[in-house]
Parts: C-alpha cells; structure tokens; sequence
C-alpha cells in the first residue's frame, strides 16, 4: 500500500494563511490503514488547526470529510460542493489523492498535508517498511520473492556489494541485506542455481527515470467502433 | 498563572479510579482544581479528546491510568501514553506548552503516591503562563 506520514502541523498552518473555510479531506485506504490521513487523523489535525485558530484568532471554519478513495473521480465527485465551498482544501491523502482533487478542481486551491513515503506493508503495529520501488520491471521470480530493486540500498542485481557485513547493510544495520535474505530463501527452496545466474543491466527506463508512466487497457475503454474505413460510399 | 486552576484527569475506572476512592476513604481528596473524567480504560482515550479539553479552556490534562505491567484491559496504559506523547509533540510543534499534558500510572494501593504526584502536577501547571483558550470552562 501507499505510506505516507503527516506533514508538521506547523507547517500545514502556514499554508492556510489568510484563509477562512477549510476543508480537511481524508482518504479511507492506503493512508488510513498506514494512520495518517484516516478519519481520526483528520479528526486530530482538525483539532490541533482549532486550537491554533482559537489561539491566534484566526477564525477559521474546519470541516472534516473521509472520502473512500481519494484517488478515483468518483468518490471526489460526491464532495464536490464541499471543495467549492472551501477556501482551501488540505488532502490528507497521497499524493494521488490530493492531486486527483487538484486537476478536478483547478481552479481551488488543495494543499498537501501528508508526505507520501514509499509503497511499503506494516510490519507490525505502528511499523511500516518500504517493499517495492515500482520500478516497472519485477525480478521476483529470480530472488524468492524478495525484491533486490526496493531492498537493497543500491538495488543490486547480481548478488549483494562488499558492503553487506553479518547479513546486514552498511547504510544502515538495522537493515537486512536484502541479498542475504535472497541467498536464505533460495536455499530453502532448494533454487541456489538461480544466484549463479546473471542478471542483465536493468531497463530503468520503464520506471520513473524513463519519464511519467501511463498504463492504457484498450480492452476496458468504452468507445464506439471507428468504422469510417468501412463506411460504404454512396 | 494566577486565578483558579482548571485540571481535567481523564481516569481509568480500574485502578486508577480505586487509588482516588481509597484516598477519599482516608479522608484525602484530589485538589479542588481537577475533574475527573471517568473512563473504561484510558487505551480509549483519542488525542483529540486531549486538545479539545485544552481548547476548552484547561489549563492542564493529565491522564491516570492502571501501571502497564498490570493494566486491567492489558494495553490500554501503553496505548494511552503513546497518545499522551504524540499530542505533547503536536503541541510542541504548534507552541503550546507539552507540560500541560501529563501520564501517569499508579496502583490501586497507591493512592497517598498519587495524591503527591498531582499536587506536584498542578503546581506545575500553576507555574505556566495562563491558557490562551478561553473556551467552556472559562
């Protein structure tokens, strides 16, 4: 799912500067499971911006609202009035979310009040890690389902670097070196043949660094058949 | 500060609240300046209940709960200071005094314990600047 970790409240503050009616927005998936844009995250910066309001008489007017999925028009669509209404709007969804409202809405202003970290899972209560890069070229076939691209600090591709000491990273030794794990999984799975084999350099252009990505599935755009060639000419 | 002092004590009612009665028992009470507010156990308390007592016009919270190695719902004590810690970094960041708010744990036995430790308590909160808030209470 998508991480993300709420932005200083001082922060989100001073982006509402001059403002009067605001909108708190929410987003009930990724960013409420991970705690920070959920309906009692916006509950909690909802108070901590009222006590600030009351304190230096800035009269604003808070409005709280959860959508179920920020990122999807629809769900959008059925606040629409709330954003209008609102001087500003603060997304306390990803950044999807809070640019989903923004390109519907261009005319409004919508500020960010989460940070969106990484595409990660929680590890245990209160604990997320990062798991995946979206890199757009998944190896995990190779690494026992251990992702090289988003575990390792280096992204290896072919065993780990001479910085791994003791199964950990040297960037940081809290961390496990991600081809330690791989090499502990494969042996278990009795596929240690698949270290030996060589990975090509990888493709970096169909992640981000080939630019912005879009996915288009022809076969779910509903659109009339284009019969202009078949057309019979009177 | 000056003037009377508004404490709110949100409390457990497991041993928090039997350490209250028992000092009432003994003819000690809580200073005039706390009101309790009784809870089935403070892992139920939110973060917001905390800043909108403030907002409210209290100039000081403190939370009493059951000690973590014997809470009475388990976790409710741990969660709850993990509540208590996260408004003082919020008030932190927004200016406003974290020593308003207070944890604390005690034993059901341990009432003349308790006693001494929010009259310490409110000393403390006597000590700082008065609330900017003058909500409901004020």
């Amino acid at each position: 799912m998508i991480i993300g970790e709420r932005k200083p409240i001082s922060e989100i503050a001073k982006m509402l500067t001059g403002k009067k009616k605001i909108l708190l927005s929410g987003c009930k998936t990724c960013v409420a499971i991970c705690m920070a844009g959920g309906e009692k995250e916006v509950a909690e910066l909802a108070s901590a911006l009222r006590l600030i309001s009351d304190r230096d008489n800035l009269g604003w007017e808070i409005e709280e609202n959860v959508v179920e999925r920020q990122c999807e028009k629809e769900w959008v669509r059925a606040i629409e009035q709330k954003i209008l209404d609102a001087d500003a709007t603060v997304s306390l969804a990803c950044g999807l979310g809070c640019q989903t409202i923004a390109d519907m809405f261009p005319e409004k202003q919508v500020y960010p009040g989460l940070n969106t970290s990484f595409l990660g899972v929680p590890e245990e209560q209160g604990v997320w890690s990062e798991k995946c890069l979206a890199c757009g070229d998944c190896v995990m076939y190779y690494t026992g389902g251990i992702c090289p691209v988003a575990r390792c600090a280096k992204s290896m591709r072919n065993g780990p670097c001479g910085g791994s000491s003791d199964n950990k990273c040297e960037v940081n030794l809290e961390t496990d070196c991600a081809w330690a794990m791989i090499y502990e999984r494969l042996k278990l799975q009795n596929r240690l043949d698949l270290m030996l084999a060589f990975s090509e350099p990888k493709d970096w252009s169909k992640s981000h660094s080939g630019g912005r990505r879009k996915i288009v599935r022809k076969d779910l755009i509903i659109q009339p058949t284009d019969r202009s060639d078949t057309e019979v000419k009177k | 500060m000056t003037g009377k002092l508004n404490i709110i004590v949100f409390v457990c009612e497991n041993h928090a609240l039997s350490a209250i009665r028992a000092a009432s028992a003994s003819g000690e009470s809580l200073p005039e300046s706390f009101h309790l507010v009784k809870l089935p156990c403070t892992g139920r308390l939110e973060t917001t209940q905390i800043m909108d007592a403030l907002r409210a016009g209290a100039d000081g919270i403190a939370v009493i709960g059951c000690l973590e190695e014997n809470c009475y719902h388990d976790v409710g004590s741990m969660l709850a200071r993990g509540r208590v810690e996260r408004v003082k970094e919020i008030l932190k960041d927004i200016q406003i005094e974290p020593d308003r708010v207070e944890m604390f744990n005690v034993a059901s036995v341990s009432s003349s314990m308790l006693l001494l430790k929010m009259r310490k308590f409110e000393q403390k909160i006597g000590s700082l600047p008065a609330t900017p808030f003058k909500g409901a209470m004020k």
